[in-house]
């Protein structure tokens, strides 16, 4: 077992040395700050680490990580990602088109913005997806299929006549 | 209709830009100690409930090990060799493997969640989504590919030097593909196994129509996998983790085939980047016509689903003229893109200034139709127009053949190509946007 845990804990190591780019982008968009980012991903692997023995292997190593680091950046959150659209708003003020992502992104279900922050963020398949949100496999294309089915309605201007 | 999927990604990198960030494993490892007066006070409960598990473990353990050598004393000594055998070699490992949709793609009502129906023949098949991989263990390099119905919807290569993935359309960072990662592993862990000698023979039985003999395997993780030989080919058939603890049944894979290829025949080829947004900014103006005038507006015959669908009475008819423009302000001038599309909604109330709304709990009926799956109405996922899919991903279905699926409990969808329509019912049931798909006609002008 010691032996297990001590492989467990290099591949741990490799994921954050290899991956930690794509974890604080993530967290990042859960928390809408750099620096709080930067912490939960920091503390979610300390806590990946002390706790890597109850590891279940029933998914990826990777999946089980991401887990941990979208429950710290969850705990970490206390501003809504609809700051980062307050920030910049400036941008496209003369508009009437909405194409800010970040507002339309705050009104949908938690579970639906996690799912696409771990789709278009980290590129993971829906299979790794499922294991980081203990989520049916189906789950999460439903739920990236209502996602998109809002994030498409709300980007188009109804003009009505 | 909108290219949502470049919109998506194009915002969200500006919302939160991929940054290299400084790494400190020694900060995390140092962390971690710092949380170690809680992990003491668990250990001590740990310690005590040890006191029961290890003497069944200690029981299964015996089991596990004296099983294979009562198998062989009934004449069965040879199945994991056989096994080994069906495995060809080569040092690339490909795998395709088949989620079980029967397995967690079933809908609250019992129904699965994204399936296709012909509405001829009623026969309905559940959509299938195959995970390929290719895996060079030497090279770190790692090639994966997921299909809805054969049509690609991921597609990931990642080497030491750089991953790619259609998703995205620049290269990140490099990383070492190790057997660790994903279902890589359990089939790598399977053949390893099975050349030296960890595999243990966990049961026999039948299993979705095979007569199967059970493998299990510990992974490196030391958590157990089992795959699924046949018992007259020894050819593996499905890989199922061993999980009684988990909270929801891990699923089961079905495997197409598995073996090792050389390194020229092996799919290493990098992931096609996705296309651009087909125009950042859309305008969307829609007015309430008389059904009579659908037909022309559209500029083809219309469709609808008669006067009623089950009852629920037409509310109301609306012509959609969708555009796309590359810049601000809107203009005729930078249109990209435009689309046609006619919307009947049954059940609504229909509110003064043309729109409608249809209560919470109400059952309704909305029936969208274009001739553009790009720029018009409905929620066809094109991948920047080069082809539609369904809300689930697969190819739409041409007519009689309708895509059902459900992204809500109270919203289900049929998708299908019939002539030059692209077709899109959205229902608050099942059995509502069958029957509206069913009674779809021509409107008389």
């Amino acid at each position: 077992v010691h032996l297990i845990r001590d492989r467990l804990l290099g591949e741990i190591e490799a994921l954050y040395k290899e991956r930690l780019d794509y974890f604080v982008q993530v967290a990042r968009a859960i928390t809408g700050d750099g620096e709080r980012a930067r912490e939960a991903v920091q503390d979610a692997f300390a806590a990946v680490v002390r706790s890597r023995h109850t590891f279940r292997g029933t998914g990826p190593l990777e999946a089980w990580v991401w887990r941990a680091v979208v429950n710290a950046a969850r705990k970490a959150n206390r501003r809504p990602v609809v700051e980062l659209h307050e920030a910049r708003s400036d941008l496209h003020e003369q508009s009437l088109v909405r194409s800010d992502l970040a507002p339309q992104l705050a009104i949908l279900p938690e579970r639906q913005r996690l799912v696409v922050f771990l789709r278009y963020y980290a590129d993971l398949d829906y299979s790794t997806i499922a294991s980081a949100l203990e989520i049916e496999v189906g789950t999460v294309g439903a739920t990236l299929a209502a996602a998109h089915r809002t994030l498409r309605k709300s980007l188009q201007e109804e003009v009505e006549r | 209709m909108i290219d949502v999927e470049p919109w998506i990604r194009d915002e969200l990198e500006r919302l939160a830009p991929f940054e290299a960030v400084e790494r400190d494993w020694a900060d995390a490892l140092e962390r971690s100690e710092q949380l170690a007066p809680r992990r003491d006070r668990k250990g001590l409960y740990r310690r005590r409930r040890l006191a029961i598990v290890v003497p069944i473990a200690a029981l299964v353990l015996v089991g596990l090990v004296l099983l294979p050598t009562q198998l062989a004393d009934r004449g069965h000594i040879g199945i994991v060799d056989r096994a080994l055998a069906a495995v060809s070699g080569g040092p690339v490992l490909h795998a395709v493997l088949r989620i079980d949709t029967a397995e967690g793609w079933i809908s609250p009502s019992g129904h699965p969640r994204f399936t296709t129906l012909n509405l001829s023949t009623g026969h309905e098949r559940v959509v299938e989504t195959t995970t390929e991989i290719w895996f060079d263990e030497e090279r770190h390099t790692l090639h994966t590919t997921t299909t809805v119905n054969g049509a690609v919807q991921f597609d990931q290569l990642v080497t030491p030097s750089f991953s790619r993935s259609n998703l995205n359309r620049r290269d990140k960072p490099g990383m070492s593909a190790t057997a660790d990662v994903g279902l890589v592993a359990s089939m790598t862990g399977y053949k390893e196994a099975l050349a030296s000698g960890r595999a243990r023979i966990a049961g026999r039985g039948r299993f979705r129509g095979h007569e199967v003999i059970w493998i299990r395997f510990e992974q490196k993780s030391g958590v157990a996998e089992e795959v699924a030989v046949d018992e007259r080919t020894y050819r593996a058939l499905y890989l199922r983790a061993v999980c009684p603890r988990c909270t929801s049944r891990p699923a089961t894979y079905a495997i197409v085939s598995l073996g090792g290829v050389s390194r020229a025949g092996a799919d290493f080829a990098r992931p096609v980047a996705p296309p651009a947004s087909n125009g950042r900014y859309g305008n969307t103006e829609t007015r309430a016509i008389p059904l009579r005038a659908a037909s022309k507006l559209l500029r083809v015959q219309a469709l609808w689903s008669g006067p009623e669908v089950a009852g629920i009475k037409l509310s109301l008819v609306q012509f959609v003229n969708n555009s796309r423009h590359s810049s601000l302000p809107i203009t005729k001038r930078n249109v990209v893109g435009r689309g046609f599309g006619i919307r009947a909604i049954y059940g609504a109330d229909v509110q003064a200034n043309g729109g409608y709304r249809v209560p919470p709990g109400r059952p309704y009926v909305g029936v969208d139709e274009t001739t553009s799956f790009r720029y018009g109405t409905g929620n066809f996922a094109n991948r920047g127009g080069r082809f539609a899919e369904t809300v689930a991903g697969a190819p739409v279905p041409m007519w009689p053949e309708i895509a059902l699926s459900m992204t809500d409990r109270a919203l289900w969808t049929a998708q299908t190509h019939r002539g030059q329509l692209w077709i899109e019912i959205d229902a608050s049931s099942r059995a509502l946007v069958v029957a509206a798909a069913k009674s779809l006609v021509s409107i008389r002008r």
